[in-house]
């Protein structure tokens, strides 16, 4: 049956490894909804439907506002967090759509193989969105990786599925300043959030980090032209950072402030060990709605 | 002090465990060589799961998880999950899982009894090595300490005669404790302790159950520290408020429950000890010489009727006076089909408490069976001397 109209609910699956930054993603999705684009997009809104957003979203964005970072997800089956946006403007007229997204948010080992995939992520096969969040900053991480994920999600997902695939890259904050992602960013940073005039603007704007970053997938550099091939040429991508700035950790021994990505104290050299990760200043996110806005378009809300 | 064989399981979320290609994170450290490759690893893996509330962590308040449940092999696992603080990543929620596993011949050598394997010191310790690697089956010397009746003094016997008939009843629904988790603690210990062997395999908990409603199929009981952490989908569960009052519910259908509600609230521990052992022997749980004994009350026959079925006849056979009060048609069946009629009212019964008896017997069961039964023993005394207690038909109208 050929469906009409769009439906007004979508089911979203955040995918990436472990620490790639899902969660802090979503937390900080919803933090940026809630406190910046009901600002700037009034009427539009957002509120938590089911009980797991209650902690997925609000719980998370405490954990951000309080300077602190949502602890690792366990191993386990998520339940739905259902979020409701109302009042989405329209990028062209002055109609508002609402649109109820389901997210599941799960512990990124289990996208290590199709077993573990099958078993803890079968919402997989309904998903409508697949969100790929890659960090690119983390150790070992290369273009193989990532089509070895896209592989295993379209493989567990099914093969009459084709969802709409958002390919993320995280903590943008860190390769800024870094030669190459300085001409395909820099000009962004900071973070502009539209009013509902500037969205046709804003939209031009995603449209062309998309196009740069899949320029920027395919440069023969990354390896990565097998996985562009694969990929459905509607397929989106965005660059984001979640915090906007790197967390740190406090040294037990010495009290120094490090980096989170040391393992070690710069200036006494001892071990992290049990040190936990902290924010030093309050999030700055960096285009963290773009993945959203790229749903409501492709769910015609937007 | 038996000896059992333990396969051990260890999970947490470290840089690399026991299966490289899985990466970093959340994943089995170290496994005995008889889990590995099996569906109990995965079963295993899956029950290792640890969450804990906004609130609760902003109280710096991570319980210790304990659990009992069955694996897909059929053998039993128990298990203590710790917080354990950040993970590689430097990310607060990483926690450390420890999994013993016997079968269920090296449980029932343990009584049945989970705790013995819980407080063993190889569990309990806080923190074993975190070390990728095949681990050999443990050898456990644990001290025999069966759980004891009066371990249930400590426990409301409102709460205890509740959940007994909750747990005993069985049906689909998980039963859901709410409120102080030492307070769960002591309650599933003092259940522990008021069951029967096959009835204590078959109460599966888990004593932190947040978020954790996808485990629902493995446990028989599970407990939340308070009411926001209880799982959404209140439907699949049968809530106890350990804060609210409770009362036995109004219709308890297992007379196994009844009776143990009845003894509990009377705090009269000593029968429910005799009964479990009686029950244990019948159903072939217990070995050695002493083998309980039942209870000289109506409620108890039933109860044992009601759990070890045909098996119990043999311990019924000649209690005429117990048995009349408590006949109902399948047990009486079963005692045409097992004795003689002078065996089935044993030999000092009164000729009243015969005719009695075999009055009662003749009212419930099929009047095929009964005349078969007369039948094969004709000229048994006992049949005989209920013949001449039974007056004929024409004095039955005589007044």
């Amino acid at each position: 049956m050929v469906r009409l109209f769009p439906s007004r609910q979508r089911t979203v699956a955040i995918v990436g490894l472990q620490g790639h930054g899902k969660t802090v993603f979503l937390a900080s999705l919803f933090r940026d909804s809630f406190f910046v684009l009901a600002e700037t997009l009034r009427p539009f809104a957002v509120r938590a439907v089911s009980a797991r957003a209650d902690d997925v979203f609000y719980g998370n964005a405490q954990t951000l506002h309080d300077l602190e970072l949502p602890p690792a997800n366990p191993r386990g089956k998520p339940e739905p967090a259902v979020l409701e946006f109302t009042g989405v403007p329209r990028q062209a007229g002055r109609g508002r759509r609402n649109l109820r997204l389901t997210f599941y948010d799960l512990a990124g080992e289990v996208f290590s193989n199709d077993s573990l995939a099958g078993s803890y992520a079968p919402f997989l096969a309904e998903a409508d969105d697949v969100i790929f969040l890659f960090d690119l900053t983390q150790p070992g991480f290369a273009a193989l990786s990532a089509a070895r994920l896209v592989d295993l999600v379209c493989r567990v997902g099914g093969p009459r599925r084709r969802p709409n695939l958002i390919i993320a890259l995280s903590k943008m904050d860190e390769l800024r300043v870094q030669d190459g992602w300085a001409e395909i960013v820099g000009d962004l940073w900071p973070d502009a959030p539209p009013s509902p005039a500037e969205l046709p603007a804003y939209f031009r704007q995603m449209d062309n980090l998309s196009h740069m970053l899949r320029l920027w997938w395919a440069d023969p550099a990354r390896q990565s032209q097998n996985l562009m091939n694969v990929l459905a040429p509607r397929t989106r991508f965005c660059a984001i950072s979640a915090v906007g700035h790197q967390p740190v950790w406090d040294c037990a021994r010495c009290g120094a402030v490090n980096h989170g990505a040391r393992r070690e104290c710069a200036p006494c050299l001892a071990s992290r060990a049990e040190a936990g990760l902290r924010l030093a200043k309050p999030p700055e996110p960096f285009r963290v709605r773009d993945p959203l806005f790229w749903i409501f378009r492709a769910a015609g809300v937007m | 002090m038996p000896a059992v064989e333990a396969l051990e399981h260890v999970f947490s979320s470290v840089e690399r465990g026991l299966f490289p290609g899985q990466g970093r994170g959340f994943q089995t450290v170290a496994a005995s060589e008889g889990l590995i490759g099996s569906a109990d690893l995965g079963a295993l893996e899956e029950a290792a799961f640890y969450a804990l509330s906004r609130e609760r962590r902003g109280r710096r308040d991570s319980p210790d998880k304990e659990t009992f449940f069955r694996l897909p092999s059929g053998r039993f696992a128990v298990g203590r999950t710790v917080y354990r603080g950040v993970d590689a990543l430097g990310r607060e929620g990483n926690y450390l899982t420890r999994h013993l596993v016997v079968d269920r011949e090296a449980l029932l050598e343990l009584d049945a009894n989970p705790f013995a394997l819980l407080d063993a010191p190889e569990l309990s310790r806080a923190s074993p090595e975190v070390v990728p690697r095949r681990l050999p089956a443990l050898a456990l010397d644990l001290p025999a300490a069966p759980p004891e009746a009066r371990d249930a003094d400590g426990t409301a016997p409102d709460l205890l005669a509740g959940l007994i008939a909750a747990i005993v009843d069985g049906g689909e629904k998980t039963v859901l404790l709410i409120g102080d988790e030492q307070a769960s603690r002591r309650a599933v210990r003092a259940l522990f302790s008021l069951l029967a062997q096959e009835e204590r395999l078959r109460l599966t908990f888990s004593s932190h159950f947040y978020e954790s409603h996808h485990l629902r199929p493995r446990y028989a009981l599970a407990a939340v520290g308070a009411g926001s952490e209880a799982p959404a989908q209140r439907q699949d569960y049968l809530a106890f408020d350990l804060a609210a009052g409770l009362a036995l519910p109004a219709r308890v259908q297992s007379a196994y429950a009844r009776w143990l509600a009845g003894r509990v609230e009377a705090r009269d521990w000593a029968p429910v000890a005799e009964l479990n052992r009686l029950l244990d022997r019948l159903r072939g749980e217990r070995r050695g010489a002493h083998g309980g004994s039942l209870p000289e009350t109506p409620e108890a026959c039933a109860a044992l009727w009601e759990r070890a079925g045909a098996r119990a006849v043999p311990e019924l056979l000649g209690r005429a006076q117990l048995l009349k009060t408590c006949l109902e048609r399948p047990l009486a069946t079963a005692l045409l089909a097992a004795a003689a009629p002078s065996a089935l009212c044993g030999p000092e019964a009164s000729p009243e408490t015969i005719a009695g008896l075999l009055g009662e017997i003749k009212a419930v069961v099929a009047a095929g069976d009964w005349q078969d039964w007369v039948g094969r023993w004709r000229g048994d005394p006992a049949l005989d001397l209920a013949g001449r207690q039974e007056r004929p038909w024409w004095r039955k109208w005589g007044r």
